[in-house]
């Protein structure tokens, strides 16, 4: 009865997944496969940029740099960009911010940027519907950014977006070095077709992360580093008290028995779940390790050490039995690290780790499923006008300045007096500035991430730890850069299906053996599809 | 039949009593957890049924900066603005459609209820809303659902059931057609225009899809969609964020319920008002639909 009918409109976003077909249409073809005569894109050249010394540096490769306060004094590191006003639209997880008129942080960094910076958002939940209808208004903002991939993603981009790789291809990069700051494997998922469509967001390469309370993990005497999955299940055993409301496991740790079982993948969802091996994809899925990987988690399920609620809680809910004590562990991505301390302030003694997944038997090598390289990436609206395009991308190349410059400082905190004050040299945020620093301009481009936790030492020390002991072990994806159609068009539902099973099976209510006839109805359905798209891109 | 035993009569209470406890009870969940500490939070993990510590920080940490409290005049405004539009256009055009030989009757009639089983999607709508110059404008949030067919059909109902003799003596009497409407088959009709206006004032208030979709600037935001900003990302660690602005906040389970109280609040309050009316106005959209 309400005038909106939300039922009919939830079935109409599924049209508007359906708008690329209709865009692609309209442009020239655009198929996935190879313009053939181009060859492989040359990615942009990868020359780190840093305004101040890390304490901790970025070694090995893919590692974060470690700053256990922040630099006394700042340096700018872009020039400031003249010329009319950009547009820009934009997604967030945060409540929104005051408006430019009452929102002196969003004031000062128009200033200092030089251009005005005109900034849509919405949530992030409602992002891919707020995208889609307004690239079929057809009146998009100078900069978009994409979330995810979808249907005809390629043609998609062609018709609505500028192709940017005469700009940013090879050392072009360099005319904006701060955009040559950000990580090559960043800049493999903006490619398609073999051009470059825009500039990653990148997030830390260490990916899902099993968070430990390193604390109750010391106060049970257990080490905080497994060495064999039976000395898992003992230490699962140990932290687990059903009489006093303990458990382990906040959820069930699957991927982590992936891991010690030597395969990738992180599930539901399957992402990360190829590998492949002399130009042949196979599907984690569909090996002996995986069944295998299912009887541990039936077995350590069985056992009770994880919370009897933890099916279909959501991940506040299992932060929260975390911080509360009430589980040892909880998973999730690496970019939420930093959040659990300001929730764990009334917390006595809380200490967070992160724990590597050992090898099954204790022996040979340990394997990591690795994060994505990106949140989103921002696209550039189509336009022939060089100028404009070199505009937009130097008001990129500053929202990319890195930690410690006098531009990150704007871009984070502010004008100082006003939204933040120094704590030694530590900026903290002001009430006022708290709020209106939640202008998403952070979605749109970012420099690479650092570790850095204000006024708490050891918390970096210990993000700065698990990345390099995680970060080696982590087995490159071998489908980055690679578009599959069947991947963004058919694969989703047929997923779907998979996860249902699987999870069915972790939950004893079907047996082991109900994997196979599930994961060949997959690959008969899409998975082999998708194996042969891969293989020829890789191919070539 | 006679007086009820004690017995009876005490079964019948607590069957009430355990009927009513399990509707207030999470009210007061939601109301406690509110205003509890963080401290009383995390050692419930979850919900607070007593607080001994009240504190008003979530709602403090909701309503600061002033884009709340924007939010809710926005909010009013289209709910009351839309409300009053979305009655006059269905009184009419039901009141037209429940006199026999209006122009057109029976083209527009089933125009009517195409729509109800037919609707455009997202991105169609999009498109008119644009076209008609309506992006960043807030009648973009009511032109589109002004009429809606179920009330339409609901309203006419209730005017078929009026006696014709009562509308034809007025007719003998002089009266025209907006006479007749505004004098006689409004006054007569106060329970459905009562349960109608309640039905456009909710959807009014509670939408956020059109607002998200076609309204650019946040500052236009209405409280809906401005408080889904703070709810919807349900996530915060599992999913890929990275703020850390909000780490001073109060828990975000108690910033989530004292927004579920400011949302539903206004629409509480009108409530009681209306309910007299409305057991009758839906019998009438129940037995003739």
């Amino acid at each position: 009865m309400a005038p909106t009918l939300s039922r009919r409109r939830v079935l109409a976003l599924g049209a508007a997944a359906g708008l690329g077909p209709l865009l692609g249409a309209c442009g020239d073809g655009g198929s996935s496969s190879s313009n053939g005569s181009t060859g492989p894109v040359k990615l942009p050249t990868y020359k780190p940029v840093t305004a101040a010394t890390p304490d901790l540096a970025a070694e090995p490769a893919g590692v974060s740099p470690g700053y256990f306060t922040y630099p006394t004094a700042s340096s700018a590191a872009s020039q400031p960009v003249q010329g009319e006003a950009v547009t820009a639209l934009t997604y967030t997880y945060d409540p929104i911010a005051p408006a430019l008129g009452s929102n002196p942080y969003w004031q000062n960094l128009n200033d200092k940027l030089g251009t005005e910076l005109k900034i849509t958002y919405v949530a992030s939940a409602d992002y891919k519907s707020r995208v889609a209808t307004t690239i079929a208004g057809g009146d998009l903002p100078d900069m978009v950014a994409i979330q995810g991939v979808v249907q005809q993603m390629p043609a998609m981009l062609k018709t609505t977006f500028t192709d940017l790789t005469e700009y940013l291809s090879g050392d072009a990069v360099l005319a904006y070095p701060n955009l040559a700051g950000l990580p090559t494997d960043a800049w493999r998922s903006v490619v398609y077709d073999q051009r470059i469509w825009g500039i990653p967001v990148p997030r830390a390469r260490i990916g899902t992360v099993l968070y430990t309370r390193a604390d109750l993990l010391a106060k049970a005497g257990l080490s905080l580093q497994p060495t064999s999955w039976d000395e898992f299940k003992q230490m699962a055993a140990a932290l687990t008290d059903e009489r006093a409301g303990r458990w382990a496991f906040g959820q069930i740790p699957f991927n982590t028995i992936l891991e010690m079982n030597g395969i990738t993948g992180n599930w539901p969802g399957g992402a990360g779940a190829w590998q492949a091996k002399d130009g042949v994809f196979t599907h984690t899925g569909t090996t002996p390790q995986f069944t295998q990987a299912l009887q541990d988690t039936v077995e350590l399920v069985k056992s009770g050490v994880i919370h009897p609620d933890q099916a279909g809680a959501p991940n506040t809910k299992r932060n929260q039995w975390m911080l509360a004590g009430t589980t040892s562990f909880t998973i999730g991505l690496y970019a939420g690290w930093g959040k659990f301390y300001g929730q764990a302030k009334d917390v006595p003694g809380f200490r967070l780790t992160g724990m590597l997944s050992p090898t099954r038997d204790g022996t040979g090598t340990r394997v990591r499923t690795p994060g994505p390289t990106l949140s989103s990436f921002t696209a550039i609206a189509k336009t022939d006008d060089a100028n404009r395009i070199k505009q937009i991308l130097q008001v990129l190349n500053w929202l990319c300045s890195p930690f410690g410059s006098s531009e990150y400082l704007a871009l984070r905190y502010g004008v100082e007096g006003q939204t933040f004050n120094r704590n030694g040299s530590d900026p903290t945020l002001t009430e006022g500035g708290r709020s209106q620093t939640l202008l998403p301009v952070r979605y749109l481009a970012e420099a690479s991430p650092v570790i850095y936790e204000p006024g708490n030492r050891q918390a970096v020390q210990d993000q700065y730890d698990h990345q390099v002991a995680g970060v080696p072990l982590a087995v490159p994806d071998p489908t980055l850069g690679l578009y599959s159609e069947t991947v963004a068009s058919k694969a989703a539902s047929e997923q779907q299906e998979l996860d249902s099973v699987l999870l069915e099976i972790q939950l004893g209510n079907k047996p082991v053996s109900a994997w196979q006839p599930a994961i060949k109805q997959f690959m008969d359905r899409v998975g082999n599809k998708i194996k042969a798209e891969y293989e020829e891109q890789a191919g070539r | 039949m006679g007086e009820p035993s004690r017995l009876a009569i005490g079964a019948r209470g607590l069957v009430l009593g355990l009927g009513c406890l399990a509707v207030v009870v999470p009210f007061w969940a939601v109301l406690t957890t509110s205003i509890a500490s963080p401290e009383e939070i995390s050692r419930a993990g979850g919900f607070v049924l007593w607080t001994r510590e009240p504190t008003l920080d979530a709602y403090r940490a909701v309503l600061s900066g002033g884009i709340v409290t924007r939010a809710l005049m926005v909010s009013a405004g289209i709910t009351v603005v839309g409300t009053a539009l979305s009655l006059v256009a269905t009184i009419t055009l039901a009141y037209a459609l429940s006199r026999p030989g209006s122009l057109l009757h029976k083209p527009i009639l089933l125009m009517t209820v195409f729509t109800l089983l037919f609707n455009p999607g997202i991105i169609p709508m999009y498109l008119t809303v644009k076209q008609l110059g309506l992006l960043d404008n807030y009648l973009a949030l009511i032109l589109p659902v002004l009429v809606n067919a179920f009330n339409v059909i609901v309203m006419r109902a209730f005017f078929l059931e009026i006696p014709g003799e009562l509308l034809e003596s007025a007719f003998m009497d002089g009266a025209g057609e907006v006479r007749i409407l505004l004098r006689i088959v409004l006054p007569l009709s106060k329970a459905v225009v009562a349960v109608i206006g309640l039905f456009y004032a909710v959807a009014y208030w509670n939408a956020f899809f059109s607002a998200m979709l076609y309204l650019q600037s946040p500052e236009k935001w209405p409280l809906q969609l401005v408080l889904r900003t703070y709810v919807v990302n349900d996530t915060p660690i599992g999913s890929d964020q990275l703020s850390s602005n909000l780490e001073n906040l109060p828990p975000q389970i108690s910033v989530q319920m004292a927004i579920l109280v400011i949302s539903i609040l206004p629409i509480l309050l009108i409530y009681p008002f209306i309910q007299k009316h409305f057991a009758k106005g839906l019998m009438v959209g129940a037995v003739k639909g």
